[in-house]
């Protein structure tokens, strides 16, 4: 109850502290000392309900719907902190408490560039919104009121949770949504400063404020994603990194808005131009944040996803659309009245510039973020038309950017050989030359060593195009200063990642091998031999979690891999979930994806109508009639709890009936494709043999037709054990490490910028700080701009 | 210059984006012979496709008895099918001739699970 409370408190502390920052941003100093209050209060309050949240999670409060939903007292401490976020609710307030928590440190810093009035309102308004989805998705509402049209009563607690989905059972399910909500809350920041850049008219200085913020949202949004690819491919078994799924375009997205704005944010620093552009691409940015959580999160999908939330209901639904409908209204309409104010040093520039270059690169970034989301948004728009939702083909976006790709990185090569401003002509065709060569030969070497698809080609000369140059700047920089490597380590990064890409989706070998337990199988040019299952993480009830030992052979080299394959009692064993094997390589992957597995029949089955007679296949002289069956009612449950049935067989040996029915049992489970039968072996009277029931085929209308499957061995030998056959997926993924490396070089490569921009901006606090007019700040950042070194900016 | 192109280019790629998408991004009809063929060569590692089939309903859930709706494809082949999706504003009573997405669930008895139920 405190909690729910404490959710309403949030939400009044939010639009308390938007109005008060908007008053203190009309000069209304009182306002302003009472909003921080407030403001800290709130975070303080998410800290709380967090706190309580968890509290709740890790005592097995099964009182309150989302902790019954998603945890459950045999998960580890670990999982069941990620309980925390794993459902839409949990997910709301991990968003909200990291927009709150990065507030705080905001607010001190957008008070030191006189920004803090108008930014914090807009920054609080976001809370609000995020409130509202806090009360209605509250995380805390308790079972008896979610189920309460069930006549659920207030005194009903639940036995048990049901649990953490087993494919988030694994260490990436604690880092990546965090590191990806993360990103999400500081994509706001950049446009907050861009709102309150268009408040109080200052067009250019809040690039400068903003710059390290968009720089260090990007990062740590591109790193979360790429942690996304990394689960994906090795926990999964989804057998790639990037499945172009909703749920990971719609991280996409943003970002590729968020690069073009670092690009173009560049070019303003520098140049003073593309005024209006970066005030719509921090809009868009944004929006797209909100645009994307609304595609995933609304249920508007529908099933054209892998991994979208559920519906969330209407309440959810129409506050997920206000709150992307008000931003985009408030974005447009500043951008609008703002709008002749922004031309004053509006100028163009000419081709031959490295600010021309960079626009165009940021415009192809811009095209890549609106065909994904065109594809992203396609079942929507039929639905809207009346047509079958539909998601379009992953070809779609591998096809389009085909095309855009090459083209960024021709244009990236091209935007670091011109300089500012201008570039003579002459100096073009020198540095064009020799980068031209160098990718000549770069290409040449790839095509020799086995990329032959003229699209790989493409994109592999356009990569090295830019590798080359990029590689050049960071030579000629690295001696110079470190602080002004990040560009070209992220573009270097984006290099290697594509060439990852070429690699490993133009040249992946993939084979599909049925493995019998024990047996060598030729695949490829491999020995895949599956020796055998181990059952591991016991403690969990729900499942028998197998791992498969593979062992992969080529020549004297040999690994084993372990994928893993089981059912769980999450989905009702519906389906198998499913873990890869791989053997990592500098070179190229082994993977193992499994796929099924089967258990060989060790007895020959002879199914029998009821009433009807058989011979005993290893004993003809024996005869065995079906007389009829046993109601499971009139049977003891097996020691196990199992429901039993049996046969009820008359045995006649050398035509003499024997003097008592024998009775023949079988254990009966449901599953998820119908029920299964444990035999409980039963000796034929007079002999060696024994027989097991393994099937009954109940027919109610005609209890004659009725059958039941009976299998026999020699009870004087121990029980064979029955060979199991092993279906997988094998693959041979070539230089996939390449993505890993170029991601973790693009983040790099940002994390350098962060640090060279952030220093500046505090230079330029510094500035403001001393300087009592607000209005002679422009003059003084003007000053120390001049003091920078020639190449930065 | 910049101007114009990047006006230029934006003008342009929304029609061509979703002209490209449309040719992704559409779903043939089919007979459930068809959809159940295209399931079966289908890889392992993904679900069956999704099909859209045209149907005439013979038997709803609770006529048949079994829970399934009994439907009639345009050759004529009568299947089972599961329809798991929002309700329909129109019931789906016999005789109604509707268009259903889902996919083909294989086996020793084949069904039809539906998601989305279109006129």
């Amino acid at each position: 109850m405190i909690a729910q409370i404490l959710i309403h408190m949030f939400l009044g502390c939010a639009v308390s502290s938007t109005v008060l920052y908007a008053m203190g941003s009309r000069g209304n100093a009182n306002a302003l000392k009472v909003a921080r209050g407030i403001f800290s209060a709130l975070a303080l309050i998410l800290l709380a309900s967090s706190t309580i949240l968890i509290t709740l999670i890790l005592s097995h409060d099964f009182r309150y719907t989302y902790v019954q939903s998603y945890s459950s007292a045999d998960l580890p401490t670990h999982l069941l902190i990620a309980s925390f976020y794993s459902g839409q609710e949990g997910s709301f307030l991990l968003w909200t408490l990291l927009v709150a928590g990065i507030g705080v440190i905001l607010a001190p810093y957008a008070r030191r560039f006189g920004y803090e009035g108008a930014a914090m309102s807009f920054y609080s308004l976001i809370l609000v919104f995020l409130g509202l989805l806090l009360v209605a998705k509250n995380p805390f509402a308790y079972v008896w009121q979610t189920y309460a049209a069930d006549g659920i009563q207030e005194t009903f607690v639940p036995e048990k949770g049901r649990g953490l989905n087993p494919l988030l059972h694994n260490a990436w399910i604690t880092i990546h949504p965090p590191i990806l909500f993360t990103g999400f809350a500081s994509m706001s920041v950049s446009f907050v400063f861009a709102m309150a850049g268009l408040v109080k008219r200052e067009y250019h200085r809040w690039i400068d404020v903003a710059l390290p913020w968009t720089l260090a949202a990007t990062g740590i949004l591109g790193f979360g994603i790429m942690l996304g690819g990394f689960w994906a491919y090795e926990t999964l078994g989804w057998g790639g990194f990037w499945g172009w799924d909703p749920v990971e375009n719609s991280s996409l997205i943003p970002w590729l808005v968020s690069v073009a704005l670092v690009h173009t944010m560049l070019v303003q620093k520098r140049t003073r131009g593309l005024v209006k552009t970066n005030m719509v691409l921090a809009v868009a940015a944004f929006v797209m944040v909100l645009y994307s959580t609304f595609l995933t999160r609304s249920g508007v999908l529908g099933d054209t996803s892998v991994h979208s939330f559920v519906d969330p209901g209407k309440f959810a639904f129409w506050i997920l659309l206000a709150f992307m409908v008000t931003f985009v209204a408030i974005g447009v309409y500043l951008v609008v009245i703002r709008s002749r104010d922004m031309n004053i040093a509006r100028e163009d520039f000419t081709p031959t510039t490295r600010e021309f270059m960079l626009a165009i690169g940021s415009a192809l970034i811009m095209a890549s973020a609106v065909l994904v989301t065109i594809g992203t948004s396609w079942p929507v728009l039929l639905e809207i038309i009346g047509q079958p939702k539909v998601a379009v083909a992953t070809t779609f976006y591998d096809n389009v950017h085909l095309i855009l790709v090459p083209l960024v990185f021709v244009v990236n090569g091209l935007s670091l050989l011109l300089q500012w401003r201008s570039s003579p002509l002459a100096v073009i065709r020198r540095r064009l030359a020799v980068a031209a060569v160098a990718t000549a030969a770069c290409t040449a070497v790839t095509v020799v060593l086995g990329v032959h698809k003229p699209e790989m080609i493409v994109l592999a000369a356009a990569a090295w195009f830019s590798l080359v140059i990029n590689a050049q700047h960071m030579w000629s920089f690295i001696t110079k200063s470190a602080a002004m490597l990040g560009a070209y380590v992220s573009h270097l990064g984006f290099a290697l990642l594509m060439f990852g890409v070429i690699a490993t989706s133009g040249y992946t070998v993939v084979h599909h091998a049925v493995l019998p337990q024990g047996v060598p199988t030729a695949v490829g040019d491999y020995t895949l031999t599956f020796a055998g299952k181990e059952q591991v993480e016991k403690q969990f009830r729900d499942r028998e979690k197998f791992r498969y030992a593979v062992s992969i052979a080529r020549g004297s080299d040999s690994t084993t891999v372990f994928p893993v394959l089981y059912y769980s009692d999450f989905n009702q064993r519906q389906s198998a979930f499913l873990e890869p094997g791989i053997r990592w390589g500098m070179i190229r992957d082994l993977y193992i994806s499994p796929k099924a597995t089967e258990m060989e029949d060790v007895y020959k089955k002879t199914t029998v109508q009821r009433g009807a007679s058989i011979k005993m296949p290893f004993d003809t002289t024996i005869t065995l009639q079906l007389e009829r069956f046993s109601m499971p009612t009139t049977e003891e449950p097996a020691p196990d709890g199992r429901m039993r049935m049996s046969a009820l067989v008359q045995v006649e040996s050398f035509g003499v009936r024997a003097d008592s029915i024998l009775r023949v049992p079988t254990r009966i489970s449901q599953t998820s494709t119908g029920m299964a039968f444990d035999p409980e072996w039963t000796a034929i009277p007079g002999t060696q043999w024994g027989i097991g029931l393994v099937k009954i085929v109940r027919d109610n209308e005609n209890v004659d037709q009725s059958t039941a499957d009976f299998v026999f061995r020699d009870m004087g030998k121990p029980l064979p054990t029955p060979k199991e056959t092993f279906t997988v997926e094998f693959s041979e993924k070539p230089l996939i490490g390449l993505v890993w490396i170029g991601v973790v070089t693009m983040v790099a490569g940002f994390a350098f910028s962060i640090a060279r921009y952030a220093r500046q901006a505090a230079q330029r606090s510094t500035l403001l700080v001393s300087t009592e007019s607000p209005h002679s700040g422009q003059q003084t950042i003007k000053a120390n701009t001049a003091n920078l070194h020639p190449n930065e900016s | 210059m910049l101007r114009l192109i990047i006006v230029s280019a934006a003008v342009v790629v929304v029609p061509i984006g979703i002209y490209v998408a449309s040719k992704y991004g559409t779903m043939e009809e089919v007979t459930f012979e068809r959809a159940r063929v295209t399931a079966a060569s289908s890889t392992e590692s993904e679900q069956a496709p999704k099909a859209l089939i045209p149907v005439t309903i013979i038997l709803t859930a609770e006529q048949s008895g079994t829970g399934m709706i009994v439907a009639k494809d345009s050759e004529g082949k009568e299947f089972n099918l599961s329809f798991t999706g929002s309700e329909p504003t129109k019931p789906l009573l016999s005789g109604t001739s509707v268009r259903f997405v889902g996919h083909v669930h294989d086996g020793p008895n084949p069904y039809f699970h539906a998601t989305q139920v279109y006129e």
